[in-house]
């Protein structure tokens, strides 16, 4: 039914000729990917996504060859325990921004083609609803647990 | 009887020194300690892990899973810094990770993971029914839920406190989210220094 829907939305596009007007729009910063140990079979993005023009925009998936698949999802802490809900929907709005990091919505990011260390890059692709895409790319960093408390006060350096 | 009454006597001496406040402190931190049931588990090496494994020094004990890419990894990284902040702490620590998914986390998994964090952090698995008999006893919460598209690839909603058991191996206390490394050094030493 999504993609039924999603598949009449690009013909409709397609038909008024807007096809990428949205897109353009899209712009992706401060993407990475945190370093997991040796093995490890699920990793975290984060990025922020920044929406300069004067529509919506819907985010529908995350794509990367270096991935098996990509899910959005969201981490809660309700009463002391830690669940991770997937995001259903996620909408920038006109002139707004979307911030995924540690603690609160992340790109999940499944089975690893290759081994990824510090500094390397992998390129991952965001398509919205409307189908314009927008390819951006990820950079591997280590974290320490300092990097992780500069998310919860921006007060350092 | 007699018993109960040697219980009782041994975990009044482990009493705090008089006049102890700790409600300042963000941490939760148990007048009372927990004397807690026997337990067999195994560490990343595939050694027996006990209740008796916690005495000695102070524990910090995180429960969590190794495909858990947002928590896990920035609790671990968290505790990496207050072990940092606490190498020359005259009370000697130990952290220790407790998987809450044995199915997957086998002593060789946790082995690559927890010292990817610290190589003297402790990963700690064993039978699904030990696992849940001390996450019983010790009010930590861990429940499965599947993944709909990928029956391998199921996640687990899960406490995301860190305990603190004392160098008697009892449940002293506990940090609750947001974690962070500063807060807990500050008053770990705040807490340990009560029992000197």
């Amino acid at each position: 039914m999504q993609t039924l829907s999603l598949k009449l939305l690009l013909l409709l596009c397609l038909c008024t000729g807007e096809v990428w007007a949205a897109g353009s729009s899209l712009a992706v910063a401060e993407a990475w990917i945190r370093e997991a140990p040796p093995g490890s079979t699920v990793l975290a993005g984060y990025l922020r996504l920044d929406n300069p023009g004067d529509e919506a925009l819907v985010v529908d998936t995350f794509r990367s060859q270096d991935f098996e698949r990509i899910e959005l999802h969201r981490t809660v802490v309700e009463g002391g325990v830690a669940r991770m809900l997937p995001v259903e929907r996620l909408e920038i709005p006109p002139g707004g921004s979307v911030s995924l990091e540690p603690g609160g919505m992340h790109l999940m990011l499944f089975n690893p083609a290759r081994p990824l260390r510090q500094d390397d890059r992998v390129v991952i692709s965001v398509e919205l609803a409307d189908a314009a895409r927008r390819r951006f790319e990820a950079v591997v960093k280590r974290v320490s647990g300092d990097d992780s408390r500069q998310h919860h006060q921006h007060h350092h350096h | 009887m007699l018993v109960a009454l040697g219980a009782g006597m041994f975990t009044a001496s482990l009493l705090f020194k008089p006049g102890t406040d700790f409600s300042e402190l963000s941490a939760t931190v148990f007048q009372q300690p927990r004397a807690i049931q026997p337990f067999d588990l195994l560490d990343h090496h595939g050694d027996a892990f006990t209740r008796d494994s916690l005495r000695g020094r102070w524990s910090f004990v995180f429960f969590g899973y190794t495909h858990c890419p947002d928590v896990c990894p920035t609790t671990l990284s968290v505790l990496n810094s207050v072990a940092t902040r606490l190498a020359d702490a005259p009370d000697a620590t130990r952290f220790v990770f407790v998987t809450v998914d044995p199915e997957r986390d086998t002593p060789e998994v946790l082995d690559r993971y927890v010292t990817y964090f610290n190589g003297e952090f402790v990963g700690v698995t064993g039978e699904p029914e030990a696992i849940d008999e001390l996450t019983r006893q010790l009010g930590i919460m861990h429940l499965r839920v599947e993944d709909q598209g990928d029956p391998a690839s199921y996640l687990m909603d899960h406490t995301a406190s860190v305990l603190l058991f004392n160098p008697e191996g009892h449940f002293q206390g506990l940090f609750s989210p947001p974690l962070d490394a500063d807060t807990i050094a500050g008053e770990f030493l705040t807490i340990a220094g009560a029992f000197r």
